[in-house]
């Protein structure tokens, strides 16, 4: 058991767990495929008996205020929960669609922030073949292809530009230095959950 | 919809049509005569029963053993009485035809009985699983036996149970066929709710009432209740039909789909609602359907469902039904804020 009667609980925590079904979800819970319990709204657990549902079972529940007792009353309107907001939104930004926010490699170390607008890719030229897997893919000449059609430019290598060189190594130094300092704060071994 | 089975047909097609007392069949002949000495036995029956009903009903109450007992028994009679009615014709290799082919006349209680059976067998059933799947119980009613089918139609959609329909077409006002399985005109209110409005503030759902008519006489052969013609030819105010007039089923962006509910209740035995006091007293927010139930004293007979959600007509729909402030409200899932991580003591590591 990881939360006792009346112990508050958030969407996704496990109440229960269990070999076999001891105990079975009640209101605002759910069975795992391993017969945990766990809790489906955010709410206080419950251990009841539901007669009327089954003579002989064990219920856990999650009831929405800690003064309710579960089971609530047998044909009375169910209590739900919304937990949606209500956002005000322009019409056009429906349309565009922010893929991906962060860094992005393009070409040469060039490293600058972007927002990509989502725009239908032209696929009329595309020609699916069959792959392996029996699902229909591009081939991979047109994948080979694919960053001279969005017209991605890289900066042609010229032999003996020092400097350029220079710039290059310094660049990928800072970065692996940055990895490794970010690799011994972590220290303490074991999985770390990002927070 | 074609009537009687693919085989039926088929047959029925290469037949020669010949009436049932002619087929030169010696067997077959003589299973309609037994047929018809037991149905001339049972009409006799039939009789009998009814000089009972009539004695009893003459009968003073001191002696039939007070009005209690008078009563019961008198219905006991009458329920037999009807199952006699169904036990003559119900072998009758015409009456089956009739039924099968979609001719039979339901103010004979044979072809309600069998039109009822046919209804319970799989159309009922899959009512049944939407009441119980929608949660129509116990979300609106506390329980719900429908007794009357109930069609739905918007124009020439017709909408199955349960399903979605699309905003620009649930728009208009619908039709209803109605079959009820029981004699006589009774008077009936259509009401139509939808129980999930959604309100930020509560961060719960709330109730809606779309459509409220009442008065609406139906019988076993007058099944068409037609909700946008239902007041056009009514010039007095006092016989209007409708007190709340059709508001077009509406979802928000984002938001979970509504679930729109119509209701056909039976209004007490003789009881006329004041369809003007009831638009004028009943507000559209948070109509509670069992408080209305009991207020006007109505019972469900039937009740159908469609669902409606966010899809690319609404925003017009939305416009059109004056909510054109609520357009461009999406619904977005809230955050749950995670517990805070509690560190283990240290001693069961150890």
């Amino acid at each position: 058991m990881t939360y006792s009667i009346e112990e508050y609980v958030i969407p996704g925590n496990i109440i229960f767990r269990q070999r076999g079904t001891g105990w079975f979800a009640g209101e605002n819970c759910a069975m795992g495929r391993d017969h945990t319990i766990y809790a489906t709204e955010a709410g206080f657990v419950k251990y009841y008996r539901d007669p009327l549902k089954h003579p002989n079972r064990q219920y856990i529940g999650v009831a929405f205020k800690r003064t309710e007792s579960l089971p609530y009353p047998p044909n009375a309107a169910r209590r739900r929960r919304l937990n949606m907001l209500a956002v005000q939104t322009s019409p056009d930004t429906s349309i565009t669609t922010i893929i991906g926010e962060g860094r992005i490699l393009e070409g040469d170390m060039t490293v600058k922030e972007t927002k990509v607008n989502a725009m239908p890719r032209h696929k009329s030229g595309q020609e699916l073949v069959m792959g392996k897997t029996y699902a229909f893919r591009e081939a991979n000449w047109q994948i080979g292809r694919a960053a001279e059609n969005a017209g991605i430019k890289v900066r042609p290598f010229i032999p003996g530009d020092r400097f350029r060189a220079w710039q290059k190594s310094a660049a990928r130094k800072a970065a692996n230095a940055e990895k490794r300092g970010l690799r011994g704060k972590r220290g303490g071994g074991g999985k770390s959950k990002r927070k | 919809m074609p009537i009687g089975s693919r085989r039926r047909r088929a047959a029925l097609k290469d037949s020669l049509n010949i009436p049932f007392e002619q087929l030169p069949y010696q067997c077959f002949q003589d299973a309609r005569k037994v047929l018809q000495d037991d149905r001339q036995e049972k009409i006799k029956q039939i009789e009998v029963a009814r000089l009972r009903i009539a004695n009893l009903k003459a009968q003073d109450e001191a002696i039939s053993g007070g009005k209690q007992a008078k009563e019961n028994r008198l219905r006991s009679m009458h329920n037999r009485l009807e199952e006699l009615k169904i036990l003559a014709d119900i072998n009758d290799p015409v009456v089956k035809k009739k039924h099968e082919d979609g001719e039979g006349d339901m103010n004979k209680p044979i072809y309600r009985y069998l039109a009822d059976k046919q209804w319970r067998q799989y159309r009922r059933k899959i009512l049944e699983q939407r009441i119980s799947q929608l949660n129509l119980v116990p979300d609106i009613l506390p329980n719900l036996d429908p007794v009357a089918e109930v069609d739905l139609a918007f124009g020439r959609h017709k909408i199955p149970h349960g399903d979605f329909v699309d905003s620009l077409i649930s728009e208009n006002v619908p039709r209803l066929k109605v079959q009820v399985f029981d004699k006589g005109e009774r008077l009936v209110t259509v009401v139509v709710v939808d129980p999930d409005v959604p309100i930020v503030q509560r961060d719960g759902f709330d109730y809606r009432c779309h459509f409220i008519a009442s008065n609406i006489p139906i019988s076993p052969t007058s099944t068409s209740i037609a909700l946008n013609q239902l007041d056009l030819r009514v010039k007095d105010a006092s016989a209007k039909h409708i007190a709340l007039p059709w508001l077009p089923p509406t979802a928000h962006r984002g938001a979970p789909y509504h679930r729109l509910a119509v209701f056909l209740l039976r209004q007490a035995d003789g009881k006329v609602i004041d369809t003007a006091k009831v638009g004028d007293s009943t507000k559209r927010d948070g109509f509670i359907l069992r408080s209305f139930m009991d207020k006007q004293k109505l019972t469900p007979v039937g009740v159908t469902v469609f669902r409606t959600k966010w899809d690319e007509n609404m925003a017009g729909v939305m416009q059109r039904a004056g909510l054109g402030d609520q357009v461009n409200m999406e619904f977005k899932r809230k955050r749950v804020e995670p517990l805070p991580y509690k560190k283990k003591d240290g001693a069961r590591y150890r």
